[in-house]
């Protein structure tokens, strides 16, 4: 009987290995956690009248390749917990925001992402690379040219091909995630799953940054890699919601696209049409109004009446070591909003009814918008006094140039992802120049001067309007004009307030037209009959101390307008800038540090600002 | 004894034993050799692959497009499995790292941690106390006097006589209507200094919420507004809450240190059943 026993345990043995062997088992238990860290505490009630949060909607860590090879190694973790309000240790300095906030998106560049931590792995084949070669040099310029070789083989779509495996991106991209979830706490600081689509054709900035509700995300992103086209993009986009995945884009850095981020013609050099209007506004509801490189509202040449337009403009492409200015027409929301009218009559649609945000763009990891509190913001270009005050950038731009700016006020009814994430769809958002001013307006017909005088004049205002982003409802009956409340509170560690605009864009025999309404202001001043200005608030700032006093200007300002020229057979858009009491200009106070005079041809004080998304006016169909 | 050997192995039956072992053995390596180089295409092969390529570039292949995507993942098992017969994945960094990750996903998710007990909880508790005690927090009201469209100076004063018809002793500990109407609110509730500075700056108004003595009006304090006298009615220090109140948060705390703990003692057993050998000449 022995034997049979053998030859049935052998037998079973055989088969037993046989079939291990072919079963393929895929280990999935790393690809399904969530937002474990969070304990879901009791949230305060949803506020209907909605609070203001601010954060920004872009920013670099040490997983840009970029930033890393600029020198910062500031880590997602050490973002978030900068940008929440702790301190963290930047290049040998510790780094504090005075007053945290309470949202971040940090926007890594999709391509190349968090490959030079594989490149100055020694262990790594890649290290022996010709890119791997320059980011292990361990001297700067070769750091820089490893910088270079990445950017222009995405200029030219020339991926380099030892750097784009799909699983490594992927990876790197859920550790994203996984850092974001981790430091998600709702109803105190929220984070949102987003990344940078870095299109750049000939220079030409068309970046966008791609943004996640968060409950459900893609593996893998859509990245220049794939293709340099805005309408690609959105195509991919588009296959995600229809998987459930709920996302949108913002564009950034128009002043710096040639002319190419709010273009007349599609990509392939079609005009536009309704349908690329339509497309393009489910997919960019928004656009980035400021950054550390440079303001997008306007240009002293699109906008020569307005006195304020010449505000921290940064005019030249990204050229490496090239001083190429960028085309000024296309590049500028104010105009898009004129253009987006103009087609709207001319071919039904408007690609142009973008709401506004702000974000930093910096990539030395932290949103550092405060003037007082600037430590450049690319690691080892611009990380000491003298660096930026006399360095050159290396693309196209001194360093000077860059500014301390800026970030996204959101109206929600809580900090949740939920709740953001729906207030930056329906546009009920606002930029500032870096502080936290908080502003407001709202659109109807039967507004007046007592509306805002109620103790609960926001539910009025919402019950009988349309805030910032929104439409203005069907015209009533008696009524003649819009009606606009408005209402700024300064943010109590900056400036004072100098006055509320209004800026209209409105269409005059089919071609766009602007024109710029002081609303309320501060003080006694009188706006002047022959030129219809308002007197400048004044100038507190000592430029040898860097300080400045708030005895000019106002805590707050709110006030009624209605429009005095309007016309309502033209469609029209009205959004708000209110202006600060100039302060010192971060450059200032470096200079002050060095005990230097500012470098001549650069301002010594700003008026810091805000501008809240548009409230949108079209006429009845006849 | 000799012979009855012998007779067992001339016994036919033990003849067919053997040969039939040798057959199945021979063949079910060849099976096996040829099952190492099958690779098989078959619904869930085809569905993971469109799902990829809709993720990629958001459309449907067609059928041209799945035969690219199939060429492609042909070429990448053959690569893959003559990669692992050469032994190429043995001192893989990459791909160590990844298998190092997996397994320490698996490790974890495979703890499970018990609730703790009363005592246990107790004790982790008064071990832990500094983790759960809060910031001073102050509960006050307070009266703002605006210097927009007058001066600083003009707002101090009036702050001042307000202060003077309050300093009786039957003074209210809430008065707004005796100042400015002010954007945010005049009551606030355990609030902390980072909340504090967001609200009203970093000021003189927002350190002395912290000095000044409790139930009496104070002022007037500057604060990133304008002028203000306080009254505080409550300010509470370093305070760690009692367990009964923060139940749930010092049970996630427990069970969070007690993962980590855990997971690193399952890494130590792990540890410990390899040999670590030092070669070091």
């Amino acid at each position: 009987m022995k034997p049979y026993l053998f030859f049935l345990i052998a037998s079973c043995i055989i088969i037993i290995s046989c079939n291990s062997g072919s079963g393929n088992k895929e280990a999935t238990s790393d690809s399904a956690k969530g937002t474990d860290s969070n304990t879901v505490a009791a949230l305060p009630p949803r506020n209907p009248d909605k609070n203001c949060y601010f954060g920004s909607t872009h920013t670099h860590s040490t997983m840009s390749f970029d930033a890393y090879n600029f020198g910062c190694r500031t880590t997602p973790d050490q973002t978030y917990d900068f940008d929440a309000g702790g301190e963290i240790e930047y290049l040998g300095v510790k780094m504090q925001r005075k007053q945290g906030l309470d949202f971040t998106c940090l926007t890594d560049h999709s391509e190349y992402l968090g490959i030079n931590q594989l490149l100055i792995d020694t262990t790594n084949p890649l290290s022996k690379s010709p890119v791997g070669k320059l980011v292990n040099s361990g001297n700067k310029d070769s750091a820089f040219k490893a910088y270079e070789t990445m950017a222009l083989s995405m200029v030219h779509e020339k991926p380099i091909d030892y750097l784009v495996d799909p699983k490594v991106i992927a990876t790197n991209w859920k550790y994203e995630i996984d850092i974001a979830n981790k430091h998600y706490k709702p109803g105190k600081y929220t984070t949102i799953p987003s990344y940078e689509w870095t299109s750049a054709p000939g220079f030409a900035n068309m970046h966008r940054n791609v943004f996640f509700r968060g409950d459900k995300l893609p593996d893998v992103i859509f990245s220049v890699l794939n293709s340099n086209k805005p309408e690609d993009l959105w195509t991919w986009m588009e296959a995600q919601r229809k998987t459930g995945i709920d996302v949108f884009a913002i564009s950034h850095n128009g002043n710096i696209s040639n002319g190419l981020m709010y273009p007349l013609k599609d990509t392939y050099g079609n005009p536009l049409d309704i349908a690329y209007a339509e497309r393009r506004m489910v997919n960019e509801p928004l656009t980035e109004l400021m950054q550390t490189k440079g303001t997008s509202e306007t240009h002293p040449t699109l906008s020569p009446n307005d006195e304020f337009a010449d505000y921290e403009l940064f005019v030249n492409l990204l050229y490496p070591a090239k001083v190429v200015p960028s085309k000024i027409s296309g590049g500028y929301v104010r105009e898009a909003y004129g253009h987006g009218l103009e087609l709207l009559k001319s071919k039904g649609g408007n690609p142009y009814k973008m709401g506004v945000v702000g974000g930093t763009d910096m990539h030395s990891g932290m949103n550092a918008t405060e003037e007082y509190n600037f430590n450049g913001s690319h690691a080892e270009g611009d990380n000491t006094a003298k660096k930026r005050l006399y360095a050159p950038l290396g693309i196209g731009t001194d360093v000077i140039k860059e500014s301390a700016a800026a970030l996204t006020g959101v109206w929600a009814e809580e900090n949740t992802r939920d709740a953001i994430f729906d207030a930056m769809k329906r546009k009920e958002v606002f930029c500032t120049s870096g502080q936290l001013m908080k502003i407001r307006i709202f659109g109807g017909w039967n507004f007046d001067q007592n509306t805002i005088k109620a103790d609960d004049w926001v539910k009025t205002a919402y019950a009988n309007g349309v805030p910032m982003g929104g439409d203005l409802p069907i015209m009533s009956g008696s009524a003649k004009a819009p009606t606009f409340i408005v209402q700024a509170v300064k943010d109590p560690n900056s400036g004072n307030l100098d006055r509320i605009q209004i800026i209209k864009v409105s269409l005059k025999n089919s071609k766009h037209f602007e024109k710029i309404y002081n609303a309320v202001w501060s003080g006694d001043r009188k706006i002047n009959p022959a030129t219809g200005k308002l007197p400048p608030v004044g100038n507190t700032v000592d430029v040898k101390n860097a300080s400045y006093t708030n005895t000019i200007g106002s805590a707050e300002l709110s006030g009624f307008w209605t429009d005095p020229d309007f016309d309502p057979k033209v469609p029209s858009c009205y959004y708000i800038r209110v202006l600060e009491i100039p302060v010192p200009r971060w450059s200032t106070y470096d200079a002050k540090a060095l005990g230097v005079d500012v470098p001549k041809g650069n301002p010594t004080s700003i008026q810091e600002r805000a501008w809240s998304s548009p409230i949108w006016y079209t006429p009845k169909k006849s | 004894m000799i012979p009855k050997i012998k007779r067992f192995l001339s016994e036919p039956f033990l003849h067919f034993l053997l040969i039939g072992l040798m057959i199945f053995v021979t063949s079910s390596y060849i099976l096996k050799r040829r099952e190492a180089r099958k690779i098989i295409i078959d619904k869930a092969v085809i569905a993971k692959l469109t799902l990829a390529w809709e993720t990629q570039f958001g459309k449907t292949p067609d059928n041209k497009e799945l035969k690219i995507a199939l060429d492609d993942y042909i070429k990448q098992e053959v690569l893959v499995r003559e990669a692992q017969q050469l032994g190429l994945n043995q001192d893989d960094e990459i791909i160590k790292r990844r298998l190092q990750q997996k397994m320490a996903f698996i490790i974890k998710d495979n703890i499970i941690v018990p609730d703790p007990d009363e005592t246990t909880l107790e004790s982790y508790y008064e071990k832990n106390a500094s983790k759960f005690t809060e910031s001073p927090k102050v509960s006050f009201s307070h009266i703002y006097f605006s210097a927009d469209n007058s001066n600083s100076e003009k707002a101090r004063q009036r702050a001042l006589e307000v202060l003077h018809s309050l300093e009786a002793k039957t003074a209210p500990p809430r008065a707004p209507q005796l100042g400015d109407h002010f954007m945010l609110l005049f009551d606030y509730n355990n609030v902390d200094k980072t909340e504090l500075t967001g609200l009203f700056g970093d000021s003189p108004f927002t350190d002395s919420l912290f000095t000044v003595k409790e139930n009496k009006w104070f002022g007037p304090f500057l604060s990133g507004y304008g002028w203000h006298l306080m009254y505080v009615n409550k300010r509470l220090g370093n305070i760690t809450p009692p367990l009964s109140k923060i139940k749930d948060k010092v049970i996630d705390s427990y069970k969070n240190d007690k993962l980590n703990q855990m997971d690193d003692d399952a890494m130590v057993k792990l540890v410990e059943k390899y040999n670590v050998e030092l070669k070091v000449d």
